[in-house]
């Protein structure tokens, strides 16, 4: 973990990226008012066509250009691996262009802070798609700190780490995740689905220093590779 | 007029600076090569972890060697295909949050114009001219009539002629990449006739009148010689001279399509200059180089291979192709999708099996 401290919260306008999860989500979060603009579209084939011209449309409505964006916060995933690519691309070069600091933030604390904010002394646990059999989760204690470590497993694995009952199930792949865990769907007091990050709520976490990450992909998992099922032949040294 | 050029199609992450007057105040190239070595080939995912990786630090090297800021950059152009998509994302992200952030045109690179536009910014190249288009995803002749001007006279209906190297290379347990490692070795072999008596190898299209490519039989040919080969290990002087016989034949079906597609050039252009240019990653091969010199000049036409660092993937001919546009006002929108497939000459009839390397 990381912390990119920010000159002056109080006046700051922080630019907040996420296409991990599916949508693509741009939010310019002025932080004084705690108010801002944002926007989220569902068309997870277009995130690469859309995004630049979605940020460009957020600061115009909100009356700023981009050398008014104090900050930058990207999610870093686990998620979309080609989601990861465009938002992590984007906030980096958009950070080396204008000088500006870029902060990481995992997609799963985002979604944590998102479906706990307000909620009185709840338990979450967050489970995203990861578009094969397992899922990215990590559950968290009523105050936000985290319970186990960020994973990409199985339903049948994720329940074992938790404890006898969670308060909230969130997330956006909750409805397969509760049609694989049997029983374990008891375990949960309700299930709130998750389609987006809020993006305001993602940048206001550019004030949370301990959850900071560096603006590098959070993968859990190895590169999708095989090794050559054909045996190479060895050269006789000269 | 400066341009930067960000390309990560395939396994070199580059990004460059060239200005209008071609001047190339920052090359950067960072190959791929010791990622992807233990897999005998380039792993498209690796490819993609690695370019978001180095990225931004190549993309401030390149503005420290060339003693810029993005400030006095007039565009910025990002190779946005054809390749492995995961990789082009990544820079073309890149190219169009710069583009965005500095209010400067943006110019979605086709890769394949880049090697097809790199004679010019090497050489005082006029359009028209013949183009060899040579490397591991594509084998093409086509003709260059100006900037985005194209016309395709032939393709690889199979393996490109790079792939057939490096799979060909990989048979005979040469290490990745193949290509340049077959080319190294082939030069051991002392009798190049006693090496092509003893390997009978196929030379596919040869002859033919359409000027179309076809390397795959040839690449299974060596599959062939290799595993009939007896022992546990290859025997080097071996390896050597099946090298140096796939090179020759190489060599003869890339002469007899070429030089029939010169004959077709001279006659339906009669340009003042008639030149050949090899360009792509295989064009670093100096067998190949040194045959196409040898029938351009019988033919009397003018020869041009790129120097090897301008041949292989690169950010500066992304820059140039950036500059050759920008000045025609061929500027794109920041909503440009990204294609992994993306023909120069989208008119040219389809060829059977050819797929996404036409």
């Amino acid at each position: 973990m990381k912390s990119a401290g920010l000159p002056d919260p109080a006046h700051n306008f922080i630019l907040s990226i996420d296409t991990a999860l599916g949508p693509c989500s741009v939010g310019l979060l002025d932080v004084a008012s705690g108010e801002g603009v944002s926007r989220i579209v569902h068309e997870e084939r277009a995130q690469a066509k859309i995004l630049v011209p979605l940020i460009e449309e957020v600061l115009a409505e909100a009356g700023k250009t981009f050398e008014g964006i104090d900050a930058i916060v990207t999610t870093v995933g686990p998620g979309s691996f080609t989601g990861l690519r465009l938002s992590l691309s984007t906030a980096r070069s958009l950070g080396l262009a204008l000088n500006k600091p870029v902060i990481g933030i995992t997609t799963l604390d985002a979604a944590a802070h998102q479906v706990l904010q307000g909620q009185e002394a709840k338990t979450a646990c967050i489970v995203l798609e990861t578009k094969r059999q397992d899922f990215y989760a990590r559950a968290y204690h009523s105050d936000l700190s985290p319970m186990m470590e960020m994973c990409a497993s199985s339903g049948s694995d994720i329940i074992e780490q938790l404890p006898d009952s969670i308060d909230i199930l969130s997330g956006d792949a909750t409805r397969r995740f509760v049609e694989n865990c049997g029983d374990g769907r008891a375990m949960f007091g309700e299930i709130l689905p998750m389609e987006a990050l809020d993006p305001l709520l993602l940048g206001a976490l550019a004030m949370r220093e301990e959850i900071h990450y560096d603006a590098l992909p959070v993968y859990l998992r190895g590169a999708d590779v095989s090794s050559p099922k054909r045996v190479q032949r060895v050269i006789s040294k000269a | 007029m400066k341009v930067l050029g960000i390309e990560t199609s395939c396994d070199e992450t580059g990004v460059a600076i060239v200005g209008d007057d071609k001047t190339i105040h920052a090359n950067l190239v960072l190959s791929q090569l010791k990622e992807h070595a233990a897999f005998g080939g380039v792993v498209p995912e690796i490819a993609a972890r690695a370019h978001l990786d180095h990225l931004d630090t190549l993309l401030r090297a390149a503005l420290d060697d060339a003693g810029a800021t993005f400030d006095e950059l007039d565009g910025v152009a990002a190779t946005c295909g054809p390749g492995l998509i995961g990789g082009v994302m990544v820079g073309m992200m890149a190219g169009k949050a710069i583009a965005a952030a500095k209010k400067l045109p943006f110019i979605a690179v086709n890769h394949l114009e880049a090697h097809a536009l790199t004679p010019r910014l090497t050489d005082n190249l006029a359009f028209p001219y013949l183009l060899l288009l040579v490397s591991g995803g594509h084998t093409q002749i086509l003709v260059v009539e100006g900037v985005g001007q194209y016309k395709r006279w032939s393709t690889t209906l199979d393996d490109a002629l790079g792939e057939c190297f490096d799979k060909s290379a990989k048979l005979m347990g040469l290490p990745y990449p193949g290509g340049p490692n077959l080319e190294k070795l082939a030069g051991e072999c002392p009798d190049p006739t006693a090496a092509l008596e003893r390997f009978d190898l196929p030379r596919p299209m040869l002859g033919r009148p359409e000027l179309d490519f076809s390397f795959s039989g040839l690449k299974t040919a060596v599959r062939q010689h290799v595993d009939s080969m007896p022992g546990d290990t290859l025997d080097r002087a071996d390896i050597a001279a099946l090298a140096c016989a796939f090179q020759s034949v190489v060599a003869d079906v890339v002469t007899d399509r070429c030089k029939r597609a010169m004959e077709r050039f001279t006659t339906e252009y009669a340009p003042n200059a008639p030149t050949l240019v090899v360009s792509g990653g295989v064009a670093a091969n100096t067998a190949l180089r040194n045959t196409l010199q040898g029938l351009t000049d019988t033919m009397n036409m003018s020869f041009i291979a790129p120097p090897l660092k301008l041949c292989s993937d690169n950010g500066a001919m992304i820059a140039w192709t950036g500059v050759e546009r920008l000045r025609l006002g061929m500027t794109d929108t920041l909503d440009v999708a990204a294609r992994p497939r993306w023909p120069l000459d989208p008119t040219a009839e389809a060829r059977i099996g050819a797929g996404v390397k036409a």
